[in-house]
């Protein structure tokens, strides 16, 4: 996926409470001092295949999960609103992030999301979901008082 | 979603200037009390008057369940030099009454590289 940070002037748009934070980070740090690093890698993404073919749905305990697919990131709760059964959920995920070029008040990037939500119930496991943005579809995000806008292009 | 990409879209930006300023956003209630919270019964009201006030709202249609539910999200970020704390619950709720919840913490580092 190909994103790009372009500022615009669009002083009637709504300004978004993220936006104005990262502004106010970048002030913090002194716009004419911040650098840019050229690549960002957050977490490590498990091999999805192993779950069909190493795991089984009612009989993998927790410890087998984390043999196959490693520690997770974060773990959280879920009571599903359509059986009412109380589940936990391991969470994994990463995000690769390069810069491919900035010119002016453009930044142009390539970044890469997965997630992985894997849900337990009664200490077994009971499902996952997992989703990426690999081939991603063209999107747009406006904020920052109409100042930045983001675009997500397919590659 | 949108909520979880706009996170993401902090983070990169977070990630991409160096310097060990921190960066909080939201506010993250005590997941604990999720369960004095009672299906079918508890509204609204009980819900912020437990967890607080939600920091967005959205709707979503869930298998195996007719209709569409409203949800409301919380969301708490944290990030510190190259550690980041992203959390998120959302609550599930029809006609303003509980009808379950989804949250999880995830607590990772930053790898930046020039």
């Amino acid at each position: 996926m190909c994103v790009v940070f372009r500022k615009v002037n669009r002083p009637h748009r709504r300004s978004s409470t993220y936006c104005w934070l990262v502004i106010l980070y970048l002030c913090s740090l002194g716009s004419s001092a911040v650098s840019f690093a050229q690549d960002i890698q957050i977490g490590k993404f498990p091999e999805i295949d192993q779950i069909q073919s190493k795991l089984e749905r009612g009989v993998s305990t927790k410890q087998d999960v984390e043999a196959i697919l490693g520690k997770p990131a974060g773990y959280g709760g879920y009571l599903a609103i359509m059986d009412r059964k109380p589940r936990e959920v391991w969470y994994y995920h990463d995000q690769n992030s390069s810069i491919i070029n900035t010119k002016g008040n453009v930044i142009r990037m390539h970044s890469h999301m997965q997630m992985l939500m894997v849900f337990f119930f009664n200490e077994k496991l009971d499902g996952y979901k997992w989703f990426s943005n690999a081939s991603a579809a063209k999107g747009k995000v406006l904020g920052v008082a109409g100042e930045i806008m983001s675009e997500q292009e397919r590659q | 979603m949108k909520a979880i990409f706009r996170i993401i879209f902090f983070l990169i930006i977070a990630a991409l200037s160096t310097g060990c300023a921190t960066i909080e956003y939201g506010e993250w209630p005590n997941t604990d009390l999720l369960s004095s919270l009672q299906l079918d019964l508890s509204n609204g009201e009980d819900i912020k008057r437990l967890l607080g006030e939600p920091t967005g709202r959205g709707k979503g249609r869930m298998p195996d369940f007719p209709g569409t539910a409203d949800v409301w999200s919380y969301e708490y970020t944290r990030a510190n030099g190259n550690r980041m704390n992203v959390s998120i619950l959302l609550i599930f709720m029809i006609n303003d009454i509980y009808q379950g919840h989804f949250w999880f913490v995830a607590n990772d580092s930053i790898k930046t590289t020039m």
